[in-house]
This record gives structure tokens, sequence and C-alpha cells, in this order.
């Protein structure tokens, strides 16, 4: 079967009325959890992942997706009305946005958000169904040897983009990959750092961790800075649209960040956050009115809200075809998707491709729901805005313990959250990027039980790993991955050197 | 000392507590002895070296800008609120099982609520922390079939 049939088989599971429903609570949560300062898509998954306990895994991931997708639209509410950004990818929405506000055309602000996000969206969903069969069946040429450097390389670029701070990622990174290697190792029974503790043999489940450092962290960090009430929000509007000038404003700053979006969200590492700040510059740069960006331009708002859902979409092809999270948000997906008993990867399109179809499928229809909650209701939703984050904060709270307990069934799990919650917090006050910790907690144990099947294969012999072009090609980014911002340095240094003899 | 400093030196010391307990390891029985000990030993080495490079760095930085490095403190009213948070996260595991879902999530909020508000607002407080418990007991052992911790009266 081709994409297109795979595609039309997964709209017939995806539009089923009940998993209509899910992709619509779903998409409704992850918006009102996106719109929460601090609670981006990453943590509106982790807390909200024990909702679909006790679904299939179709319906449990249709949801999930509508949880992140909808968490993408959410973030940029509060950057246009507080000024806040729900999440980093929500902060090229600030620039233009806010202004927007102020200037009383808040309506056209988030009538263009929700506008571009579907479009950006439905065009990334467009590309990921075109993408996904042929990156999955490439996949299929991989063994262990490349899948250990495949899954190297993405941990190793996600390191490496973190900016200013990759001796740090790096760091953060190798963390993650010893908390990997806690309990008995699968190939030998051998008992690893549990220090006799038999809660710890079984491992470290990575769900915890996840909700430990995103959800429990996030409530520390918040005593730092947290206000007595809300910032005051507007909560009634005029009709949420945008004029036909704003619409030809708009149209081609879309059409031109959607691709872009996609790409950079296809990248590990890169994320929505970087597609949207890509999206927003690339933007000034290209308009006629540069001095109108940053007071209000609602091309500086559109272009960064569709690139940032096409980023979010983009990031789902190396977890879909690969079984390689590219992002913290993809790692808690995939982390959902291993405890639903799936494996993503290659395999998953042969062996499951109805699920995959369906989740992609529901992608076109969550953007449609999306875009049709978020446009009329936009009042209804930003009202979550004015509950104080002095309430909200506990709530959160409450619901990190019980999704750790429905997740473990055991209060030793609650020990894990608080050793794990603070130990984010402090990495996170000495500026460790936490995702490159988040992603090696997933996807270590997979990445050592490839490095020694690969050892095993090869009788120990270390050139396995540059045995084939794959390998070779994988090492190159590898290398590059880890010289990328020295190069790129050299060459600024090399630029202003010119600039100044000039 | 700043946070960063003192982190550094915290991953060092789990590089090297982590090889030594590498090379503790009991070998294995089947296949190659010393094969479990092999990537946890690469990464071990690993995090020893980059945490030393990352203490280098930190002096350097330190000696540079003493200034504009974030400090990091014990006392105050952020610390002062994590460690009750904490605090109150143990009392809340060891009720947990004892007096069942509903009443430790009422007594967990309540203190939390707290912990961010002030007494002042006790009304509320109790209010919002007992709608929660009963409304996340329904919604996730009710609902959704996850088994949650009745109390010893035998309901919720």
């Amino acid at each position: 079967m081709n994409s297109f049939q795979l595609l039309l088989q997964g709209f017939g599971v995806a539009s089923q009325p009940m998993n209509i429903i899910f992709v619509t609570i779903g998409g409704v949560l992850g918006t009102i959890v996106g719109m929460l300062p601090g609670l981006g898509p990453a943590t509106g998954v982790a807390i909200l992942l024990p909702l679909t306990f006790s679904l299939g895994p179709v319906a449990a991931l249709i949801m999930m997706a509508g949880v992140y997708y909808g968490a993408m639209y959410g973030g940029s509410r509060a950057s246009i009305l507080i000024n806040t950004p729900g999440d980093g990818a929500a902060i090229a929405a600030t620039f233009d946005g806010y202004p927007m506000s102020l200037q009383g055309r808040a309506e056209a602000a988030l009538a263009i958000s929700a506008i571009a996000s579907f479009i950006g969206g439905s065009i990334a969903t467009i590309f990921i169904a075109l993408l996904a069969l042929p990156v999955a069946r490439f996949a299929l040429k991989f063994g262990s040897a490349e899948y250990f450097l495949l899954y190297v390389f993405a941990l190793s670029a996600t390191a490496s983009m973190s900016d200013g701070k990759r001796l740090k990622g790096f760091i953060s990174m190798l963390i993650g990959l010893m908390v990997s290697t806690v309990g008995i190792d699968p190939q030998s029974g051998v008992n690893r750092f549990s220090f006799g503790s038999l809660e710890l043999q079984g491992g470290i489940d990575f769900l915890i961790v996840i909700i430990a450092v995103f959800a429990f962290g996030e409530v520390l960090k918040s005593f730092r800075n947290i206000t007595d009430g809300t910032k005051k929000i507007q909560t009634k509007f005029g009709k949420i649209w945008i004029s036909m000038d704003e619409w030809k404003q708009s149209i081609w700053p879309i059409l031109r960040s959607t691709p872009i979006g996609f790409f950079v969200g296809v990248l590990p590492g890169a994320g929505a956050t970087i597609a949207s700040l890509m999206a927003y510059s690339n933007e000034k740069r290209f308009s006629k009115h540069p001095e109108k960006f940053g007071h209000g331009a609602i091309e500086g708002v559109a272009a960064p809200e569709a690139a940032n859902n096409a980023a979010s979409v983009g990031a789902l092809i190396p977890m879909l075809a690969l079984g390689v999270p590219g992002s913290g948000t993809t790692a808690v997906m995939m982390g959902a998707m291993l405890m639903l008993g799936l494996q993503p990867g290659p395999a998953l399109f042969q062996q499951q491709s109805h699920i995959v179809w369906a989740i992609i499928a529901s992608m076109f229809i969550g953007n449609i729901i999306l875009a049709v909650i978020n446009i009329p209701f936009a009042g209804v939703l930003v009202r979550v805005l004015a509950v104080p984050p002095k309430v909200l904060y506990p709530i959160v709270l409450g619901l990190t313990f019980v999704g750790t307990y429905a997740i473990a069934s055991s209060v030793a799990s609650f020990y894990l959250l608080l050793v794990f919650g603070v130990f984010g917090f402090f990495m996170s006050k000495a500026s460790f990027p936490m995702s490159p910790f988040v992603l090696a907690v997933i996807v270590g144990t997979n990445m050592e039980q490839y490095f020694r099947r690969a050892f095993k294969i090869a009788n120990g012999d270390m050139r396995i790993f540059a045995s084939s072009p794959i390998c070779i090609i994988l090492l190159i980014l590898i290398i590059g991955s880890l010289f990328l911002p020295l190069i790129q340095k050299g060459f600024k240094t090399l630029k202003m050197q010119r600039q100044t003899q000039a | 000392m700043n946070a960063s400093m003192i982190m550094s030196v915290i991953v060092t010391m789990i590089g090297f507590v982590y090889t030594l307990s590498t090379f503790l390891l009991p070998d294995a029985r089947i296949g190659v002895s010393y094969e479990p000990k092999i990537f946890p030993a690469i990464l071990g080495i690993s995090l020893l070296l980059l945490g030393s490079l990352l203490i280098v760095q930190e002096i350097r930085l330190l000696a540079k800008d003493k200034e504009s490095t974030s400090r990091i403190s014990f006392i105050g009213e952020e610390q002062k609120n994590i460690f009750f948070t904490l605090l109150n996260g143990f009392l809340y595991a060891g009720l947990f099982d004892r007096i069942g879902y509903v009443f430790a999530t009422f007594i967990f909020l309540s203190i939390q609520l707290c912990i961010f508000r002030g007494k002042k607002t006790w009304k509320s407080t109790l209010l919002i922390s007992l709608i929660f418990s009963i409304v996340a007991f329904l919604l996730f052992n009710t609902m959704m079939g996850v088994y949650l911790p009745k109390s010893p009266l035998g309901f919720m």
C-alpha cells in the first residue's frame, strides 16, 4: 500500500466518533495547559498521560497527539494577551502579539495565531504523510551499529544545540544515560546500581523522571518569581477574525515559514523554539517594513505561529519512523508509546501501521477542531489564565503525584519523584539544559542494547561502528554536530575580522 | 560559590562514584564477563572528564567575572518553601497507603496551598483541597480504573 492509501485507512480510524471526541478532549486540555506559563507541551503531555490509561493504544495516542498540538496552540494565547509565553516556542508570539493587544487588536492577533497554526500544522501533516513511510523504509536498512550511532547523533545534536552551554548539555546527557543503566541488565541479569533496593531492580521508570523534571521541577522553580495574583487579562472580545488586508499580509509569511518550521522540527534538538525564532527573523528580513516588527506587525505573529506548529509535527518523523525522539516533548510522546506497548520505529510502520496512520490522520482532524475551538472560544479558554498561580501550582503538584502513582502503583515512586524533582530544579538553576537528560533517560536502555549487540556481532571489534556507508555518514554527522558550533564561531570571528579590516 | 560551580563539583563526584561502582559490579555469568560494565564505564569516565573540565571552566569564569554569576543562597523564602514542599512530599508518601488517597491528598494539598498562599486564606484552601481530592479520586479511580488506596473507613 502507498502512503495515500494508508492515510485513507488512518482517516477511517481517526474519524470514528469516539476518536474525534478524544482528540477534541486532548486538544482542549492541551490548549489549557499550553496557556499556563511554564507548563509547555512536554509537561502537558506528561501530567495528562494518566488520563489515557484506560483507553486503547489508538485512542490514547490520538488523545496525546491532541494534547501535544493543543499545547502548541495554547502557548501563544498567554503570549498575546499577557506577554507571558506558555513555553519557549511561544516566545516569538510576544514580540508582535502583545503589542497588537495593547493597540486593541487582540482579536486579530488571536485569530491569526490560530489560523497560522492551523495552516502550518495542516501543511506539515501533509509533509509527514509523504515523508514518514520512505524514512521508515530506509530505516529498515539499519542494523545495531547504525541504530547505536543514530542514537548518539540524536543525543549529541540535542546537547550541542544547548546554546552556550554545550558542555553542560553533554553532562546532562551522560547523567540521563546513567539513570537508564539502573536495574537488572536485560542481557546478563547482572543487578546494576540498585544499591540493594527492590524498587530499583526493575529500573527507573522514565515517565516518573519526566514528570519529576518537567512538572515537579517547574513547581519548585515557581517559588522564585510567583506573584500574588494574575496579570489583568482581557476576556471579552469583539469578533475574533482578521480583515482581508491582514490576511494578504499574513498568507505568504505563513507559507514561507511552514517548511522552515517543519524541517527545523525534524532535526534532533532544534525544536519549535528555534523554528519560531528563525521564522520570525526570516520574515523580518524579507519584509518591506522591518521597522514595524516588534510594534504589532501581524506577520510577526503569523510566521512564528505557523513555524512552531509545523516544527511540532516535523519532530514526530524521527520519533515515529526511527524511534529516536528529537525533542523533550516527542521524548515524552515516545515514553507514552512505550508505556502502551508500542515500539516506535520502522517495525511499527510494518506491524501496526493502522496506529501510525491514525495518529497522522488525527492531526488533520485535530487541526480543524483546534482552529474551531481556538477562534470562537478564545474568550472562554483564556479565562484559565485568571486562575492565580498560587492555586494552580499546588494543583499541578497534586496531579504529578497522582500521575506518578497511576504509572508505578507504588508509593516508592513518590520518593523518586521528589529526588528527581529536586535534581531537575538544581540542574536548571545551574543552567544545565534538561532536554538532553530526558532524551537520554528514554533512549538509554535501547542505546546500550544496540551497542552491545553490535559489539557481540563483531566479536568486540569496534570497527563495526564504521563498517557501512550509513555508519560513516552517521559518524560524520556526529562529528559535525560536535564541532558545528565551533565552526560557526570561527566563521563569525572571521566575518567580524573582515568587517573591521574593511 | 555559585550554583553552577556547586553542580559541577556534584556531577564530577557522581561521575567518580558511578565509575567506581561500575568496576565493583559482579561479572556476568553468561557471555563476556565484563560486558555489562562496558557501557557504564564509558559513561562514568566521560562524566568524570567532562565534570572536571566544567570545574576548570567555572573557576576561570569565576575569576573573570565575580559579580554576574548567580549565587546560591541556602537561607531565604524560596529555599524555605522548597524545603517545606519536599517535607510535605515525604509526609504525603508516608500517609498515602495508610489513610488513603482522598485524606492524604486533602492534607497534602492543604499544606501545599498554605505554603504558597499563607494561612490567611485557609477557608478557600480547605475547599480547594477537598474538591481536588474528591474530583481526582472519582476521575482516576472510578472513571479511569486507576487503583488508588482507600481510607481505613472503607469509602474513598
